[in-house]
Parts: C-alpha cells; structure tokens; sequence
C-alpha cells in the first residue's frame, strides 16, 4: 500500500476548496427551480422524484469535480464535503428549501460524491502508474497530512465496513463525503446523537487502524 | 480483514463505557480468546490516535446557514478549519448591510462575551490597514462561542503569487507588507500564534490581510498565562518548536511561522512535509530536524532566482532557537529590504556549522575546467540521485530509495549541524567535520551497505571540494568498495566518483579503466542514459587532460547528444558539457570554436542561473580566457569585467574563483600592454587569494601574476617578494620539472636580475630554460616566453 501524506500535494495553491473565506462562496447561486422542485417532492413522498434528481447531482458534481482537477497535475488533495456544498450552492435556491431539503439533497450527494471522485482517482491511476497522480482527501483546509487520506484506500476500506457494520459506513458517508452536520445525519437515520457520536467514534478507530495503522501507515 | 462484526459490536459497547469499566469489560468478554482481546485494544489504540482522523471538526459545534446569531444572520459556510468553521453573515436587522464573517469556535471555550468586553481596547489597538478588525464576541443560542470578523475577500498569499505569477522580488514585496502588519501588531503585545496561508488573504489590488489577529489574545486573557496549550490553534505545518513541545510562546513563534510562509512562497513547498499522523512524529520533526534551504526545495525554474542571501535570510527566521531568530519583525523586514537593495544580509554571520554547510553545498556537476568543485550535500550523492529516477518505474521500490535518500540527507544535515561553532577556520571545520561523519558512519549506518555507500560517496565529493585528496580517494574507494555485491548500477555511479577523485589528483591511469567500466554499465540500461552522459563528461576530461582531443570531443559529443535528447534544451547539464568541450577545443588551439561553445553555455547559465550566479560567471571566465587567446583583449576585458562582478556579489571578496579570475585578467592586462591596469588588477588578484591556506595553487597564481605585471611595470623590488611567494608554493607543491613550476622560477630569476642580483637571476632563468626545453621542447609556448625573459633581462 503506497503512503498516505508522502504524496499529496503540499503545494496549497494547487488544493481545492478554498483556503480562505472566499474560496468557497465563489459559486453564485443559480436559479435552478428543478432541482429544488424534485428534491422537495421526493421528501413528500413522491419516490420517483428522486430518479430525476440523481442525474442531475451527478452531473454537477462531477462537473465541479473536473473542475477542482482540470488544472491540477501531480498528487490532489479534495475536500469532498466543499465540492458538495458548491454543488449546492449552484442547485439550490437557498431561499426555498428548509434544512430537511438541505440534509437530503447532501445526503443524496454523498453517494454520488463518492462514485465520482472514485471515478476521478481510478481515471487517474490508469493514466498515469508511477503513482504521482494520487487524489487524497482532507476534512480541513488547508490540508493537514494528519487529517489526509488515500481516496481509493478509504474507499476500499468503506465497502469492507458496510459489510460489518452497514450504518457506520453510511454514517461516514455522510459526514466525509456529504459534510452533513451530525444533528442532520441523526435526524436523517433517526438515531439518538449518544448513538451516532458512538458510530462514527467507532467506524473512525476501525477506518484509522485500517488504513493507518495497517499497511498503508504514514512513513517516518 | 480487520475485525469481525461482532467485534465491532463489543467495540461500540467498550466505547460507552467509563475509563475505569472497561478493564473489566474486556477480561469478561475476551475470556479464553486472546485474538478478540488484540482486537479490540488495536481498535481503542486507533481511537486514541484518530482524534480529527477524516473529519476535523467532528468535535466542533454544529452550524446552520439561515440562521440568526445575535443581529446577524448567516448566509453560508466560508471554511473550516480545526479551530472553527468561519460563515458569510450580514445584519439581519438592515441598519446596514455590511458583510462580515462570524467563526464559531469549539463548544468548551465558553462564552468570550466577557473576555472581548476585558480586551477591547487591546483589540481596538489592533487599527491597521493589514488586520482584518474583531468586530465582536459572544456565543449562540446553543451554547456556541464565536467572533465576529471583517470580512476579507481575496486569496490565501500563496496562492495569489502563483496566480499573478509573482517573481521573487515582487513575492518578497508582498510579504514585506505582511512584516509591516505583525509588526504593528506585535508592538501592542499581540501574538498570532497561527500564522499561514489561509489566515493572510491578499486583496484583488494586492493588498494583504491578516485574519484572526487578536483571537489567541482573546482566549489566553482569562488565564493570565503565556501558553493556552490546548486551546491555542496550531497548524503543525506553520508552527515552530516551542510551540510543538507545547513550550511559552512569544513573538518569535510568530517569526518563525513567517519564515516557514516565505519559505513557501519562494520555493513552492513548506520546509517540512509533514507525513504522518502522530503527534510524536511531527514534535521530533519540527524539533530536530534542519530545515533544508529553500533554493535546494524549489522547482529547477524557481531555484536560480534563490541566491544564498535569501536562502540564510529564511533559515535564519526558521532557527530552532527563538533567540537565533530575528529578534523583531522590523530586523527581518529590514534584512529583506538590504536583500533587494543588493546589500550583505546580517543573516550571513550565521553559525559555523550553517557556513559549513554552505562551503560544502558549492556543487558543480562538473565544470570541470578549474575551479574547486563540491557536491550538494543535501541533493544527496549521486548514487541516491540514479535510483530515485530509476524508481520512476517501480513505485515499490521507489519508497525504498525515497527513505535511504532521506536517511543520507538526514545523517549528513545531522553531521553539519552538531558543528562546534568555536573552532577556527572554515576550512579546518569543514574539514574536521567531515573526519567526524567519517567516524560515526559504521556505527550510525553500518548494516545498510547502499546507505553507507551514499555517504561515503558524498564525503569524498566534499573532501575533494577542499582539496583534500587523501581523504577524498579513502571515502570513494570505500564506497565503491562497500558496492561490491551490489547492483551493477549502484557500483558504476560509486566509480564515477572514484574516478573523478583519481583524476583530480593527476592518476588518469587509475580513472580510466574505472570509468569505461561504468560507462559500459550504464550503456545498457536506457533509463541510465544521463549516468551514461556524466561518464563522457568525465572521460572527455579525462582525455583532454592528456592531450587526446580527438577521443575528448567524441565522448564530450555522446554526451551532449544524450542530454539534447533527454532533458529540457535549456539544461544546465547541457551548458556545463557544451562548456566543458569549449575548454577542450581552446586546449586543442581552436579558440574560435571554443568561443562559440562557451558563448552557447553561457546563454543558458544566463537564462536557467541568471546574470550573477557563480557558474553564469564561471562560463563567463572561459569565455574571456578565450577571448584572450584569440587576442580580442576589449572582448576578454569586458568579459572579465562581468565575471568579478558577479563573484564579488555571490562568493564574496575572498574566493579561490575570484582569485583565480582576477589573476587571469591580469594576465590578459599585460599581453595587452596595460600595465598600470595590470598592477591594480594584481594586487586585487592577492587579496583574494588572502583566505587561502599556502600552498595553494590560486594563491600561487595571484602572486605570479601580480609579481609580473610589477615586473613588466619597472617595480622589481616589489615583484621579487611575490614572486618568490609563488615559487615557494609552487616547489611545495608541484615535482620539480613541472611546466608551471619552471615557469615560476624563470619569473622569480628575471625579477632578481632586474632589481640588482643579476648573476643568481641570470643562473635560475638559465637554469628553468634548459629543463623546459628538456620537458617541453623548443616550440611551447613556456619556453620560448623562457628564452625571450632570459634575452631581456639576462643582458650582461
């Protein structure tokens, strides 16, 4: 397993996301009735709705994805949870949708989130393998190496954490990759915050000695 | 795969758990099943150590937009970082709509209401055009402590340089504003404590601002105490060691944190990468290990615009002391401004050791036609150098090579800096420097042959920098040695050294089957093919030392194509060959030839090193020295002229290669007949020479030079005692029938003959012309300037 802090990028001007406060309300917000219009129907309900907004999430997402890489060469450092919140900027009418609209919309952006940037890294590593086109994530901004992760790596340990323990990965889900806030992720999965702080304290030691501690640890 | 379901499930349990239950807990249910109870106490080991692991602000307050916080109201999330999440917010109630940005900070600081109230008119205080105002305090309906900022918009300082792709004086330019704003800050007793990129936005017009000024204040005021360990935001990347080890903190530490932020903006990196994830880690990083120079960092594009000055001026701010740092922002404000005014930086009257290293670090790759030569320490020898690009295409084994490249940076940067400051002489410390890695190299890396191997080599690349041959030949062959068994590579790149040390003092016979051997190993192998080219460069050497030009070009001609083909056209690889074969061509009498190629050379030191850079005026040298030959004695003049200039600028006034360049002006001067010219030049040639220990073959040339041009001018009093300085050296140095050596005493004849002892005069000329005619024969150019001074100045 390749290092996870020796190859993201350390230059902070090629890291996405916004370093200061104006990095990420860059995005004005667009009217963009449809999505707004789907998202709160499929909370009334209406399940189909939700088979019209995905694509279109989808493919803003991954256009604000090929937007954050177009001009990066070499190792990346992403903040998901930016990305997502300019995803948002650019779909929601901020001024029309409550915070049950928000937590859905990045709940539903999580998972797609996910997949793209997955697709990113994958692309990524097929174009290039001598391994200097690593795509790593990082909660903060600027990117601190102690809070930075291989994306291919978590997502590999992520899908072996479904498989014990599904709402733990779906907890992490949400709060890496959608930026949910834990009262949003609570209410989404109706769990008691005592509940949710504990499986994200616990899925966080599991992913941390999987991807840390075991084989993919930081050099000296 | 890493625990079972079950395992988890007993984990959450653990979890809920009170500290003192969990013993317990754990000897109950892991009864008889040692491999459950390794699992979960690995897992409550990754607990304790992932504290901000994938979601820093995990332990921050929750936050909404659309929210009211006391007469604002929040319009979205501007950043988060691990002290807080910053949010754009703008007055609800409409008296104005000033935007301003509100950070929320973590929920146990409590409410600052209070603490703002206390610090106001500290805050206030704070009134500069480069901080971003603390407007308020106070915390939420929820409990949630936050402040009040103006809000800023622009880009972090790092990034706004590479987008207006600053150069490094404008880059310089702006951080002196950055200094200026500190400053003003620290002379009201306010420290930042978390000074970095994110926090100093620089504005669209290119005014730069500082943000959170004033926050530490804010939390360290309750408790009257210089540390809020704990409290105190810090960015491992930026903060320096006191503050790691969790030690009082002062201004310092905000110099420090600067020094890191412009050894980024001029490098494009932070001195340290901070690869890993314990705290420990990052303590002993940031606490014991030097920082490399930012040139060595940065980007080949960036590295010439960083001379040695800059490169002390950053160290100096990054001291691991605060005391060795500059005392104020104002003093480094100001060694910066002498820095763009092209004046001597106080950072220069640095620490032996950092001289040391200096001296050390002074790597040609091989402009091999004079000039004392080292290897960058750091850069790590060659060998590190030929694997890491070979790991290119082996990512595992890539890792390998990365570690004993910085285990070899590490145990030499270790070596320098343990320097004893209160020795004498450069030279001396250098030198018994050297003698003490050589020591503790097989107790410190005795098991890893390749590890050891590097260093050793890069010790004799040193040695040989200082002239110290014996040394040198010990530690190169050792390392080729210590290669035996190794990969044939590995071995070739320990030969191109050995050869190098061989041919440097006078054993071509030794280099040469050495470096055929390796040329031959690395031919076969494309991904050697620069190893390949350095072997030519030395073999071209090699065999223009002995007169075979023919074999010179053609091996200087090989490498030049493999370097055209491999590297970008503006190598200096390819500027240090194209020099190296104009030397060659001007031995082998063709000047015009040779003119042309050091020209070439000379168009790329200027544009990859820049106008004042040492090797830009080492071309510029060989240019003039051609020049001369071909008797163009305005051109060589005008030449020279550049050349002393930019020594003088980078090398400083005492330096073998200044010493060695104003001699060879002198030289030129007086073939050109101007010979009050040359006396000047002369005497400036010897002053240069000052440093050097004798014997030492520029100090001899300073003097010989100098002496003839008195002679030539009428003063032969005066030219006796340098020429008899130079004669010295040169007995002590040379064998008895060598050219230099006899050219010497013919001098030193002529110049007692000329001031009165004209018997002993006329009997040493004679005496010189007779070994050189035995040596030379009839046509060299010695022998016949020989016969023409005995002509002259022999007359009975």
């Amino acid at each position: 397993m390749p290092h996870v802090g020796a190859l993201q990028a350390r230059d902070e001007a090629r890291n996405v996301g916004g370093g200061g406060w104006t990095g990420r309300g860059r995005g004005v917000v667009v009217e963009s009735a449809s999505v707004t219009d789907w998202l709160q129907r499929w909370r009334a309900g209406d399940r189909d709705a939700l088979d019209r907004l995905l694509p279109l999430v989808y493919t803003e997402l991954r256009q604000v994805a090929d937007r954050a890489m177009r001009h990066e060469r070499g190792a990346v450092t992403l903040q998901p949870t930016a990305l997502v919140h300019e995803a948002y900027l650019k779909l929601i009418d901020a001024s029309r949708v409550d915070w049950r609209d928000r937590a859905h919309f990045l709940a539903t952006a999580a998972r797609a989130m996910r997949q793209v940037l997955v697709e990113h890294a994958r692309a990524r590593g097929a174009l290039k393998r001598d391994g200097g086109e690593r795509i790593t994530l990082s909660s903060v901004d600027p990117p601190d190496p102690r809070h930075t992760v291989d994306l291919l790596a978590l997502d590999q340990a992520m899908a072996q954490l479904e498989a014990l323990d599904a709402r733990k990965a779906r907890v992490v889900e949400l709060r890496v990759f959608g930026g949910l806030e834990f009262s949003e992720i609570g209410a989404l999965l109706e769990l008691s915050r005592a509940t949710l702080d504990r499986d994200f304290r616990s899925a966080r030691a599991w992913l941390y000695r999987a991807l840390v501690l075991d084989g993919s640890g930081p050099g000296p | 795969m890493i625990g079972g379901g079950r395992t988890l499930s007993l984990f959450d349990a653990l979890l809920a758990l009170p500290d003192a239950e969990r013993d317990a807990f754990l000897a109950r249910e892991c009864a008889g099943d040692a491999a459950l109870r390794a699992e979960l106490d690995a897992l409550l080991a990754a607990d304790a150590a992932a504290e901000g692991f994938l979601d820093a602000s995990a332990t921050l307050p929750d936050a909404r937009t659309d929210e009211r916080v006391g007469p604002y109201r929040l319009l979205h999330e501007l950043g988060q970082g691990g002290m807080g999440r910053v949010f754009l917010a703008e007055r609800a109630d409409a008296l104005y709509h000033k935007r301003v940005a509100i950070k929320f900070l973590r929920l146990d600081l409590g409410d600052l209401r209070a603490r703002f109230a206390n610090e106001r008119r500290i805050l206030a205080a704070l009134d500069h055009p480069g901080i971003a105002k603390l407007l308020d305090a106070g915390s939420d309906a929820r409990g949630a402590p936050y402040v009040v900022m103006e809000y800023v918009e622009g880009e972090p300082i790092t990034r706004h340089c590479e987008s207006a792709r600053l150069d490094v004086r404008a880059r310089i330019g702006v951080f002196l504003r950055v200094l200026d704003a500190v400053q003003h800050a620290h002379a009201q007793l306010v420290v930042h404590r978390d000074l970095k990129p994110a926090n100093i936005l620089v504005a669209p017009d290119g005014t730069p601002k500082l943000l959170d000024f004033g926050i530490a204040k804010l939390l360290e005021s309750d408790a009257r105490e210089l540390t809020v360990t704990g409290l105190a935001p810090m960015t491992p990347e930026y903060a320096s060691p006191e503050q790691v080890r969790g030690d009082p903190i002062g201004t310092a530490s905000d110099i420090y944190a600067l020094g890191v932020l412009l050894f980024e903006l001029l490098a494009g990196e932070r001195p340290y990468s901070i690869a890993t994830l314990t705290p420990a880690e990052i303590e002993r990083t940031v606490c014991d290990t030097e920082p490399a120079r930012p040139s060595a960092v940065a980007a080949t594009r960036q590295r010439a615009r960083i001379d040695r000055d800059l490169d002390q001026v950053v160290l100096k701010a990054l001291h691991k002391e605060p005391g060795g740092r500059y005392a104020s922002c104002a003093q480094f404000g100001d060694d910066l401004r002498r820095y763009l005014d092209g004046l001597p930086v106080m950072a220069r009257a640095t620490s032996t050791a950092q001289r040391a290293l200096k001296f050390v670090r002074r790597h040609r790759w091989g402009v091999a036609a004079t000039a004392a030569v080292a290897l960058a320490l750091v850069a790590g020898a060659g060998l590190a150098l030929a694997q890491a690009r070979r790991a290119n295409e082996q990512a595992a084994v890539a890792s390998a090579e990365r570690d004993r490249a910085q285990r070899v940076t590490a145990f030499l940067t270790g070596m320098l800096s343990a320097a004893d400051p209160a020795q004498g002489g450069r030279e001396v410390t250098v030198a018994s420097l050297l003698d003490a890695a050589s020591k503790d190299l097989d107790r410190e890396l005795g098991t890893d042959a390749e590890t050891a191997a590097s260093v050793q080599s890069t010790l004799a690349q040193s040695y040989r920098a200082l002239g110290l041959f014996d040394p040198a030949l010990r530690e190169a062959q050792a390392a080729y040695d210590r290669l035996a068994a190794a990969s044939p590579a590995a071995r070739a790149a320990a030969a191109l050294v050995l050869a190098q040390v061989r041919i440097e003092r006078g054993e071509p016979d030794a280099a040469l089957p050495l470096l055929e051997h390796a040329r031959a190993t690395f031919d076969g192998d494309p991904v050697t093919a620069l190893e390949r080219a350095a072997a030519d460069n030395l073999l071209g050497e090699l065999h223009s030392q002995a007169g075979r030009y023919a074999e010179a070009r053609r091996h200087y001609a090989e490498a030049i194509a493999t370097v055209r083909e491999r590297l970008p056209p503006q190598s200096t690889r390819l500027g240090v060959l194209l020099d190296n074969l104009g030397v060659t061509q001007g031995r082998a009498g063709d000047p015009v030839a040779a003119e042309a190629l050091h020209a070439e050379a000379l168009a790329i030191f200027r544009q990859v090193r820049g106008d004042r850079h040492p090797h830009t005026a080492h071309v510029l040298f060989n240019l003039a020295n051609v020049r001369e030959m071909r008797d163009d004695f305005a051109g060589a003049d005008a030449a020279f002229l550049e050349a002393e200039s930019a020594m003088r600028a980078t090398l400083g006034e005492t330096h073998p290669e200044l010493a060695q360049t104003l001699a060879s002006h002198t030289f030129m001067l007086n073939r050109a007949g101007r010979h009050a010219d040359a006396v000047a030049r002369g005497r400036e040639a010897v002053a240069a020479a000052a440093a050097l220990v004798p014997p030492h073959p520029m100090s001899a040339y300073a003097h010989a030079m100098y002496g003839e041009s008195l002679l030539n001018a009428g003063q032969a009093q005066e030219a006796v005692v340098e020429l008899q300085a130079a004669a010295d050296q040169r007995a002590r140095m040379l064998p008895a029938d060598h050219p230099v050596r006899l050219n010497s005493e013919s001098l030193l004849g002529a110049a007692l003959a000329a001031s009165g002892a004209r018997e002993d005069g006329r009997a040493r000329m004679q005496a010189a012309l007779d070994r050189l005619r035995a040596t030379l024969g009839e046509q060299h150019e010695f022998t016949k300037r020989a016969a023409r001074r005995l002509e002259r100045f022999g007359a009975r």
